[in-house]
């Protein structure tokens, strides 16, 4: 009698943990995440780095990402004023170079070489309890006709919806563009800030996966400031 | 919007369809169907205007406001062509574009509110089948349809009344894009992008396509393969 109580107790214990331990995304959800655009045409990975950092509290400029990948290159600070002419696409990043940037302003996160499964999607942008609660900083990738990777972009994945009715079933993302960049040329060939930049974008997500030559390979999410 | 209306946006986008593909270039690889492509941008803009949009984020996908949303038709189509970072930097002069313009699979669709511009949809081929791309992305889009709008006059201009092909032609790692016309003895590049400053282009101006490869070129060569920008 005894044991069989244990058992049941036990059992109710271990169920309790189960569920609680669930994610269980709602069909919809989404972060305020501030769209910055990109200063430079190759600094899109610098942007979403703002775009994420910003959203857990400890912005971090793209200026400052691209000194510390690029080791203080000149002018690079100045906003719109500056190095435009050169457009900053010697200013570029790697995967490992991402790494080491959110390494470097006391990050932590989660790096796939890979798309996210709409499944894990969902966790992993779900504020509901036991979900990731994060925003997802997404690269594609770009292939010429014989395969090779010609060159990447990332962009900041900040929602999703899961639309399933009788007549519909349609998987949305939602997403920051950080380009087009924010710095322009005026008629004196000065740079400028132009007036705007950047871009909100939904797509479906089999199409924000593979889109023509554009493949989604790279995600980080599941950000920690571990800093002061 | 009511169902009326919407039959007739619908027809009205397909009479289109067959006005501009003839003159737009119908071969074969251009697209799988392009009634189709464009039956299911109807759909995908009226479900991506109900599940997507709301009063808070219609501004960002350049509406005034959900209502104004929900007027939202689309217009004419555009086929787009990418071409490689690679084809570029081996580009030889004179040689021409149309050899290395590639087909993506991806249909370019202005989204209007009457006769005012407010955004682009896009439609993406997938096993064969045309299915919903991205929506939104304004600023570039409305560089586009800018020139867009003038390609028609630019081909007679260029005396090219007789048929010709149109593009888009994305090359996505140099950030540029243009129009491209071609009949067959001539071939043009109009720049259509944001910032066309930075290869000292201005869009709507037309190049021919052997001037314009020969000024990415120039750029393509500093740019290193598998870098992320």
């Amino acid at each position: 009698m005894v044991a069989k109580r244990f058992i049941a107790i036990a059992l109710i214990l271990l169920m309790m943990g189960w569920f609680s331990g669930c994610c269980s995304p709602l069909p919809s959800d989404s972060h305020a995440v501030n769209l910055f655009p990109q200063h430079r045409d190759w600094w899109c990975w610098a942007a979403t780095t703002e775009m994420v950092s910003d959203y857990y509290g400890h912005r971090v400029q793209q200026c400052d990402s691209a000194n510390f990948v690029h080791g203080t290159p000149p002018n690079c600070c100045t906003g719109c004023i500056g190095n435009c002419p050169g457009w900053g696409w010697e200013w570029g990043a790697t995967i490992i170079d991402i790494q080491n940037n959110w390494t470097h302003w006391d990050f932590t996160y989660q790096h796939d070489a890979s798309a996210l499964s709409w499944v894990d999607v969902k966790k992993t942008l779900s504020k509901q309890s036991n979900c990731r609660k994060s925003p997802i900083q997404a690269v594609w990738w770009w292939y010429d006709g014989m395969g090779m990777r010609t060159s990447g972009h990332v962009i900041t994945i900040t929602g999703y919806s899961e639309i399933r009715l009788t007549t519909l079933n349609m998987d949305l993302v939602f997403y920051n563009n950080p380009a087009p960049m924010d710095c322009s040329l005026n008629a004196l060939n000065q740079c400028q800030q132009a007036a705007t930049g950047g871009a909100a974008v939904l797509a479906t997500y089999e199409s924000f996966k593979q889109s023509g030559n554009r493949k989604w390979e790279d995600s980080f999410y599941q950000f920690k400031h571990t800093g002061p | 919007m009511n169902r009326a209306k919407s039959t007739a946006i619908m027809m009205g986008a397909l009479i289109l369809s067959f006005l501009i593909f003839p003159m737009g270039g119908s071969s074969a690889d251009q697209m799988a169907d392009p009634k189709e492509a464009i039956r299911i941008s109807n759909e995908a803009l009226a479900n991506y205007i109900q599940y997507g949009l709301t009063e808070k984020n219609a501004a960002a996908f350049g509406f005034k406001n959900l209502e104004d949303a929900k007027a939202a038709h689309i217009g004419q189509p555009y086929p787009v062509r990418i071409i490689d970072l690679s084809a570029v930097k081996d580009y030889q002069p004179g040689s021409g574009a149309k050899k290395m313009l590639r087909d993506p699979g991806i249909m370019w669709f202005p989204v209007m509110v009457g006769d005012t511009f407010r955004t682009k949809i896009e439609m993406v081929r997938i096993d064969d089948q045309w299915k919903p791309g991205e929506f939104g992305d304004t600023l570039k889009a409305k560089e586009v349809w800018a020139v867009g709008t003038q390609t028609k006059a630019i081909a007679e201009a260029k005396g090219m009344r007789d048929g010709y092909t149109s593009y888009i032609v994305h090359a996505p790692s140099l950030l540029a894009t243009f129009f491209y016309l071609q009949s067959d003895d001539k071939e043009f590049l109009i720049p259509a992008m944001v910032n066309p400053e930075r290869y000292g282009m201005d869009n709507g101006k037309v190049y021919s396509a052997d001037e314009a490869l020969r000024i990415l070129k120039r750029f393509a060569k500093d740019i290193k393969p598998g870098t992320i920008r």
